[in-house]
């Protein structure tokens, strides 16, 4: 835990504490949102509605969304497409390469549980939200351009909701039970110690463009009295 | 007129060759008149690659298999790149432990489009230069593509480990 953790934390007690941790929110909060740099991971044609997204008609530049190549220069990953099994390892490993805040948004129904191949195919992951945490899902084979617009403002709520002084509720907490079928562990540079249990699975997310803005999820409940 | 041109040229190359007792039959699309299929013993696939290029094909299309259940039928497509016609040459395997020798040596395209071959249908190419799985992960438990292949039909079941980075 860092001092960025705990200060505000400390602060938000104070009397008047609670002005200057939103206001310093309301500072963090507007410029978060306002230059969410994706990081691109298109797998399949998803894609192709996501450059859609970024070309002139749709013009993702206006609420600043600029399409990076690189993990650690982006705020957002937009997975787009089917995920395969051979590619879980990787996607695992590049969202850790991501600096944090990070978000995540999930793009087209392969993405949210694999789609057409969620029966009887042998290689893809069902939903990428089995490999890591996902903030907002958009629905769609594939989604419109306007879809993943409506996404990217719905993150941009959610990062309005979220305040410093509870930095763990800002991103969905990572589902444990599901990590060792893919033994990606060892990509994972924060592992939980043995001495800490384990954090309950996240409830299941419906297929829809759905946000929790400052809900004190079950999960982080849980943790928070585990560790009190 | 190039060989390429004239299929009655090309049949008759494949049997003074191969021998007349390697080459099944033969026959003509009725619809793509540039398209001529043999069917062969699979044993003298590589003497047949290489008549295929003295006879102006040095484009190897593609190469694939069908599994019909009672024999895995190997498909491979050469196509002339200055005329534009087509030999398709086809050779039956048995459908346990198939095996047949590869086109590595001859045309290079052949590399990857066995390993292909290998990972989905099983087929062993025999002197491969690299004989692994190109598609699925090191590791993966059978050949998707054969008719024999279960699929696991539970969403929430996942696939198999993809292992090492």
């Amino acid at each position: 835990m860092g001092l960025i953790e705990q200060v505000p934390k400390f602060v938000k007690n104070w009397p008047g504490g609670g002005l200057i941790v939103s206001s310093i929110d309301l500072v963090m909060n507007y410029s978060r949102k306002s230059s969410l740099w994706p990081m691109t991971f298109g797998l399949a044609c998803c894609a192709i509605e996501m450059m859609a997204a970024n070309a002139s008609r749709y013009d993702f530049d206006r609420l600043g969304v600029i399409p990076r190549p690189s993990p650690r220069q982006s705020d957002v990953m937009i997975v787009a497409g089917t995920v395969c099994a051979k590619m879980a390892p990787f996607i695992v490993k590049l969202y850790h390469q991501m600096p944090e805040p990070r978000w995540v948004i999930a793009m087209g129904s392969c993405a949210i549980s694999g789609g057409i191949f969620a029966h009887g195919s042998y290689s893809v992951v069902r939903g990428v939200d089995k490999i890591i945490p996902v903030d907002v899902f958009i629905p769609g084979c594939p989604p419109r351009p306007e879809g993943l617009y409506d996404g990217i403002i719905k993150l941009q709520e959610k990062i309005m909701a979220s305040s410093i002084a509870n930095p763990e509720e800002r991103t969905v907490p990572e589902n444990p039970d599901l990590m060792p079928h893919y033994k990606i562990a060892e990509y994972i540079p924060i592992s939980p110690t043995p001495s800490e249990p384990p954090i309950p699975a996240a409830p299941v997310a419906t297929p829809s463009i759905s946000v929790t803005p400052g809900a004190v999820s079950p999960a982080t409940t849980a943790a928070k009295q585990a560790r009190a | 007129m190039s060989p390429a041109e004239n299929f009655k040229v090309i049949v008759d190359s494949f049997n003074k060759r191969i021998g007349q007792e390697n080459v099944l039959e033969n026959f003509e699309d009725p619809k793509d008149p540039r398209l001529l299929t043999v069917r062969v013993n699979p044993g003298k696939i590589v003497q047949i690659a290489e008549l295929m290029k003295e006879l102006d094909f040095p484009y190897l299309s593609f190469i694939t298999a069908v599994d019909f259940k009672t024999h895995i039928e190997m498909v491979y497509w050469f196509t002339s790149l200055s005329t534009g016609f087509n030999v398709r040459v086809k050779c039956n395997l048995p459908p346990t432990n198939p095996q047949i020798e590869s086109l590595a040596g001859s045309y290079s395209t052949a590399n990857w489009n066995e390993r292909e071959v290998y990972d989905l249908f099983g087929v062993n190419f025999l002197n491969h230069p690299e004989m692994t799985r190109i598609l699925t992960w090191e590791g993966f438990d059978g050949h998707p593509l054969l008719k024999k292949y279960k699929v696991i039909d539970d969403p929430d079941e996942f696939p198999k480990s993809p292992g090492s980075l």
